[in-house]
């Protein structure tokens, strides 16, 4: 392995945008690596010619204008276009493309949750290899960051609300997962008795793996998971059982509370004047807090009881089911 | 500029001591009483060298105890909940009491007066209480330490740290605390540093570390208040369950990360400024030349002092909406 590879420092790069995120490092690495050899070199060069020495005076420079302001003008052109580049790569990262398979991260003390678009469950993650995978995190205590260094990929789960990333692997293996938002451990059960240390669990084992599958593979494994709960079909359950269908129609009818028929997605007009585009965030927090944002046409407070008891998987299947009613 | 008519080390106006080349600000008083109620910049320097230095020991101590922790896996001599604790108090000690005071507080207080050719800084007075400020903020800080402290790391992240069992509130009133010594230090550079300049030192010829104490001290009185306000909230989210930060409350954690490097940002700079301008001096002295660039070096540490204040953290929030 040379030296000259991003390798040589970082963990193997795992998807093309790792490839991106680490061809900029390099840059500023092997710049950084020229600049400072440069300044040292010049440095010891002048200590050396100026040094005090009989039959030599110190002679004072003047000031020179010109070569102050080329030394701060002369870094500005590389400095914007570090900016460019690393700002690119980050948009390109942050947008995930149409087609991407969805699948819901859920962080908590002290561990992970993914769960896929058909409703199967797992602590480690499967994913086929050369598809675009979109996450959508949530956190049901404190802050967690969900990172995988071989990904380049690294964001912060915020308790009661979603975020979001996505990856494409391009090639098949294991990675690592690592929670990086100190969230806290423990070496005491409830009652105060020190654990042995091997029961220790705290931000450090908050652990998991991504294991990139060929399309076989990946298929296999979800077959093997069972026949589980469609998240659709628990939503539509959920519909019933938590009562939003004595206001909220499937079927476009608007009595006091808005359809949810073709509600995903679509941009409404709020009360305030304010236009909102119907996503995850919206909805969760007009589940929970439901006075929060009032559709235009309706009353403020809303009539709506907040459904804060609702568990994240609850939330996130009567979401899903919304995405159905189109 | 009008004599200031204060007493300097203790009872002894400078006057008396004027002019007599065997009492310097050492001598010119005895006695522990002397120096605990003075008003001298230069020995307010040397109390605040004294306290940063065990302040630095402390926070290296917490340093040192972590990383034999992890010299091997599992459990080599504490247990998470104490390394946890250690990690906050390291980062509490060496950002609040070590870092943010080091270079103001010791050389700005001793220099800055000499460096501008005056007799003491603006308000001698002020910059004693600044010091027992940051005196009662390291003992808010000590009580933390006895009474299991908290777990939550410098930052203070909330959820977590509502939800934490360790003494939270102590270090958070310790930090509180230790803002106010840090913004009344600031006022005091600056007032100094506009009225008490020698007659013919004009901007363009005060010394480079004049100009980082400049910088330093207005990032101090920008975003320290911010942090204090802040932890403040958060002292009444824990206590009252106001609902600002929580989101069980319909608060947003992602406010408190805003408003925390609303300081902490600038902080960096408070640092690295001060950082800047004795290095300035140090090689201008040694190297027997005007700084090269005198202006260009002034007016980016001003300039890097108000951009850091006007960033408002967003560099640090790594999380972003769906």
């Amino acid at each position: 392995m040379s030296i000259f590879a991003p390798s040589f420092q970082l963990p193997e790069a795992m998807s093309a945008s790792a490839a991106n995120v680490d061809a900029l490092y390099s840059f500023i690495f092997w710049l950084s690596v020229v600049l400072f050899v440069g300044i040292m070199v010049a440095t010891v060069y002048f200590v050396w010619v100026y040094r005090k020495r009989p039959g030599h005076k110190a002679e004072p420079t003047g000031h020179n204008l010109f070569l102050q302001i080329g030394l701060a003008v002369a870094p500005i052109p590389l400095l914007v276009g570090m900016f460019h580049w690393g700002f690119k790569g980050y948009m390109d990262m942050s947008i995930a493309p149409a087609g991407a398979m969805e699948v819901r991260v859920r962080g908590f003390q002290w561990g992970w949750e993914f769960e896929y678009p058909g409703g199967e469950t797992d602590s480690v993650l499967h994913v086929p290899v050369n598809r675009p995978v979109k996450l959508i995190m949530s956190s049901s205590d404190v802050l967690h960051s969900f990172y995988v260094p071989q990904l380049r990929v690294k964001r912060d789960l915020v308790p009661g609300m979603f975020t979001s990333l996505w990856f494409q692997p391009d090639k098949t293996g294991k990675m690592d997962v690592f929670c990086t938002e100190y969230c806290g451990g423990k070496s005491k059960d409830q009652n105060g008795n020190e654990l042995a240390p091997s029961e220790y669990k705290g931000h450090w084992s908050m652990l998991s793996q991504i294991v990139v599958d060929t399309q076989e593979d990946f298929d296999k494994y979800i077959q093997g998971k069972g026949t589980p709960k469609d998240p659709v079909e628990f939503g539509k359950a959920l519909y019933t059982q938590k009562g939003c269908n004595a206001c909220h129609s499937v079927d476009g009818s608007v009595g006091v509370a808005p359809s949810w028929k073709g509600l995903w997605a679509r941009s409404e007009p709020m009360l305030d004047g304010s236009m909102v585009t119907v996503d995850g965030n919206y909805l969760r927090e007009s589940i929970v807090l439901p006075s929060a944002k009032i559709v235009k046409g309706y009353g403020s407070p809303s009539i709506m009881p907040s459904y804060q008891g609702l568990k994240d998987k609850e939330i996130d299947a009567i979401i899903e089911y919304m995405k159905t009613l189109k | 500029m009008a004599a200031l008519d204060i007493p300097i080390a203790g009872g002894q106006t400078g006057d008396e001591a004027h002019g007599d080349p065997n009492v310097n600000y050492l001598k010119a008083n005895r006695g522990v009483m002397s120096w605990l109620w003075t008003v001298d910049h230069k020995r307010i320097g040397l109390l605040y060298l004294s306290t940063v230095a065990l302040a630095f020991l402390v926070g290296g101590l917490f340093a040192l105890v972590m990383r034999l922790e992890l010299f091997t896996a599992g459990k080599t001599i504490v247990d998470p909940e104490t390394y946890h604790r250690f990690f906050t108090l390291h980062g509490v000690v060496m950002v609040f009491l070590f870092l943010i005071p080091a270079i103001p507080a010791v050389l700005g207080n001793f220099l800055l007066p000499l460096m501008v050719g005056a007799r003491g800084l603006a308000f001698p007075r002020l910059n004693m209480l600044s010091f027992y400020i940051y005196v009662t903020g390291a003992v808010f800080c000590v009580a933390a330490i006895i009474m299991e402290s908290a777990d939550t790391g410098w930052t203070f992240y909330t959820p977590y740290s509502m939800a934490t069992k360790g003494c939270v509130l102590a270090l958070m009133l310790s930090v509180m605390v230790l803002g106010l010594s840090s913004i009344l230090t600031g006022i005091n550079f600056i007032v100094t540093i506009h009225k008490m300049r020698a007659p013919g030192l004009t901007w363009a010829r005060l010394p480079l570390f004049g100009w980082g104490m400049y910088a330093t001290a207005i990032t101090q009185i920008l975003a320290t208040p911010v942090l204090v306000i802040t932890l403040g909230l958060l002292i009444f989210e824990r206590v009252l369950g106001l609902g600002l930060f929580d989101p069980k409350l319909g608060g947003d954690p992602v406010l408190f990360q805003h408003f925390f490097w609303f300081y902490a940002h600038p902080a960096v700079y408070i640092t690295v400024v001060s950082g800047m301008a004795v290095v300035s001096e140090i090689i201008a002295t040694f190297s027997r030349r005007a700084v090269f660039g005198q202006l260009a070096i002034a007016t980016s540490s001003l300039a890097l002092a108000l951009l850091g204040v006007s960033r408002l953290g967003k560099p640090h929030v790594s999380c972003r909406y769906e």
